[in-house]
């Protein structure tokens, strides 16, 4: 609809500018309620992200991400109970259901071997405890999008079972 | 697939988000605006991209976003509506030498950006020589002078 101002000829519309103008305000406030969701960490990498998970026996505790975003870094940290360390070594495993849909860039320490079995992949680290826990970082990132659920434990003990969702 | 995926997904939000921030942000009406949209091209080209290199990822990227880009422009011809709401519609910021500062507000453009426009495009040392200034859908501000001996 053309309106006519004076000489001037314009596709003006009022009452759909006053609608659009409203539209805008709602956009604004869905933008801030995006930034603030990502500020808590809703999308990765903030304080609601952070959580941990321990095995039923105390063996073990996972320190993982609740969101994580596909191929960006992403860390496992396993706690082990020194209890659970004997023999010189410690032994962790990984649900294979979780760890085929990540990529596994670096393990810290380096392990002393790494098992392929069915369901799980276990990790052998040479370990010794006096008493204190010990840590094992997985540096991984993430290959598929969805929810994932994945557990971890030490061989012989209750698994931690943790969740993630990976976005886009 | 996911080429396809992406290339939609980004337009349509990158579209939402440009309709939603108004008329006036990234005309480039100031420095900042170009660098804002370099910025902007620069963050959206890694998602786009996702670690594939290929000439197939880059061409089928191109491919659905031209594609997609004439579909919307059909779209837009066969309906009205549609093209209202995706483009905008142009709003009068001054009619007949009056300055309609409510509509200046809303659309965040003040006498300084008027008066700017004026001498940019018709070396007018005044408002009092601005007949009407409408804000296009574009974001560019069009200034029709007053008419000698009006």
């Amino acid at each position: 609809m053309v309106e006519r101002i004076g000489g001037l000829e314009v596709e003006q519309d009022l009452r759909f500018q006053r609608r659009d103008w409203m539209a805008q305000r709602v956009g604004w406030g869905v933008m801030a309620l995006l930034v603030i969701a990502a500020l808590t960490g809703l999308f990765g990498r903030g304080p609601a992200s952070v959580q941990h998970a321990t095995a039923a026996d105390r063996t073990l505790r996972v320190d993982f991400d609740r969101f994580v975003r596909k191929h960006a870094p992403s860390a496992l940290e396993v706690t082990i109970a020194p209890a659970a360390v004997a023999g010189g070594g410690a032994a962790v495993w990984l649900d294979r259901r979780w760890s085929d849909r990540v990529r596994v860039e670096r393990v810290t320490p380096e392990p002393e071997r790494v098992t392929v079995e069915p369901d799980r992949l276990v990790y052998f680290f040479a370990a010794r405890s006096p008493g204190e826990p010990v840590r094992v970082d997985f540096e991984l990132s993430p290959e598929r999008v969805g929810d994932a659920w994945g557990r971890v434990g030490v061989v012989g003990g209750a698994p931690a079972e943790f969740r993630q969702f990976v976005y886009p | 697939m996911d080429a396809v995926l992406r290339a939609v997904v980004v337009y349509v939000v990158l579209l939402a988000i440009f309709r939603v921030a108004g008329k006036r942000s990234l005309s480039e009406a100031s420095t900042f605006d170009l660098v804002l949209t370099l910025i902007i091209s620069e963050s959206i080209q890694q998602a786009l991209i996702d670690n594939d290199n290929s000439l197939t990822n880059a061409l089928l990227l191109v491919l659905t976003l031209v594609g997609f880009d004439i579909l919307l422009a059909h779209v837009k011809q066969r309906v009205p509506a549609v093209a209202r709401v995706l483009d905008g519609l142009p709003v009068v910021l001054m009619q007949q030498g009056e300055l309609q500062r409510d509509r200046m507000r809303r659309e965040r453009v003040d006498e300084a950006d008027l008066r700017s426009a004026a001498r940019e495009q018709h070396g007018l040392e005044n408002l009092e020589q601005v007949e009407h200034v409408v804000l296009e859908d574009s974001g560019t501000l069009t200034v029709i002078p007053r008419q000698r001996g009006a």
